[in-house]
């Protein structure tokens, strides 16, 4: 069935996804544990495909390649890396073609209705956050889009695995040992990645938007001590221009969409190297809405 | 040069006589903040953050077409010295000029000893 492609519904978009591979099939089972299968008619906003390269040198170093919609974006990948080189394709191509929300780089998490967004540069502790508050019984929208709609401006959920790199996969793993963890692939090229599982709260939720409550900068600073601060609007206005993929593109719906997040949202700014504290004073922020 | 680089220069009060106006008032977007504010460019699609001086001449120009002269009757009314304003106001004009956010009224043709 994965060979002939599985269509998925994520909430904002809908993918078809296609490989031969049995171990991406295994993998994908386990951090996409819970999707409901949808008809395979209609429309995708993206088809993405995971293909084995053939040749003579499949033998000595066995190679995969991202297929989007028939296009090949990317070089080979060495095969054992197929689940995280589907994600990151998946990225990709919704990023690329996903032009009709604002799409920023964010985490997105909501308790009830009220969504706090994390934009953040790579680096900045943004999926292990977002991983933590989804461990700590808040709804993921998704770990990479915050894709706000540009009419009502709410954030609709593009609900996916959440990437954990590096430390932050046996953070998380110690700290939530509940937590669905797919397998981890040691050797990829941002190192070693493991899948957070949504979780069915999140998944059965996915088509209801959430309300932009909340714009959270994170920035993990290792030893760093719990702090928060206020975040002029302007810089704010500033700092999420530079952060969607696709600002400039949409020109004065972006801009509008923008500033309603900005004039909807209290803006704070993160500093954190304990988790337990930051999903704290999250939920403080987010109770004192 | 710029017209708005050249508004400050001495004896040329015939520019401070002509109007500035919006490019395109009714496509320009505006975000206020406290220090200054946002303005997308719709012609250029590009977002500008601005000093406040310059956000409150955009919203000024959204009314109807103003000189110089009038912008600094206008600043002079909250009482401010304007010989410090003065600077201050042609460098916000020539701002907004470069960023193609205002033009000068060609409508509005200097005195005819200019």
């Amino acid at each position: 069935m994965f060979s002939e492609g599985v269509v998925l519904s994520l909430g904002a978009a809908r993918v078809r996804i296609r490989s031969d591979m049995e171990p991406l099939a295994q993998a994908f089972a386990r951090v996409y544990a819970g999707y409901p299968l949808e008809s395979p008619e209609g429309f995708c906003d993206v088809t993405v495909a995971v293909r084995r390269v053939g040749g003579p040198r499949r033998w000595l170093r066995p190679q995969i390649q991202l297929v989007v919609d028939a296009e090949r974006p990317f070089e080979p990948f060495p095969a054992a890396n197929h689940l995280p080189l589907l994600e990151w394709g998946l990225n990709f191509a919704l990023a690329e073609r996903f032009l009709h929300s604002l799409l920023l780089h964010a985490g997105v998490v909501a308790r009830d209705d009220a969504a706090v967004l994390l934009p953040a540069i790579p680096g900045s502790g943004k999926s292990t956050l977002t991983a933590a508050l989804l461990c700590s019984g808040y709804r993921l929208l998704s770990d990479e889009f915050g894709v706000v709609d540009l009419r009502s401006g709410m954030l609709r959920p593009m609900v996916r695995p959440v990437a954990l790199k590096n430390e932050s996969i046996a953070v998380i793993s110690a700290r939530f040992p509940q937590a669905a963890m797919g397998p981890v692939f040691d050797k990829t090229r941002k190192g070693r990645v493991a899948h957070l599982a949504p979780g069915a709260h999140s998944i059965a939720a996915r088509m209801q938007p959430a309300t932009p409550r909340l714009i959270l900068f994170p920035q993990y600073r290792q030893g760093a001590t719990t702090r928060i601060e206020s975040v002029d609007p302007l810089t704010a206005f500033g700092k999420l221009c530079v952060n969607a993929f696709n600002y400039e593109f949409l020109g004065a719906q972006g801009f509008d969409a923008v500033a309603q997040l900005v004039r909807q949202c209290s803006l704070r700014r993160l500093e954190y190297s304990n988790l337990d504290e930051a999903v704290q004073a999250i939920g403080q922020l987010l109770a004192g809405q | 040069m710029c017209p708005a680089s050249r508004v400050g220069e001495a004896g040329d009060t015939a520019l401070s006589e002509r109007r500035w106006h919006l490019w395109d008032p009714g496509q320009l977007r505006c975000f206020e903040g406290e220090s200054g504010g946002m303005l997308f460019n719709p012609h250029s699609w590009q977002t500008h953050r601005v000093s406040p001086l310059a956000f409150w001449l955009v919203q000024c120009l959204r009314s109807h077409p103003w000189s110089r002269t009038q912008l600094l009757e206008q600043l002079g009314k909250g009482g401010e010295n304007l010989d410090g304003l003065t600077r201050l106001l042609d460098d916000a004009l020539a701002e907004l000029s470069r960023l193609h956010l205002i033009v000068m009224d060609p409508s509005a043709a200097p005195p005819a000893n200019d």
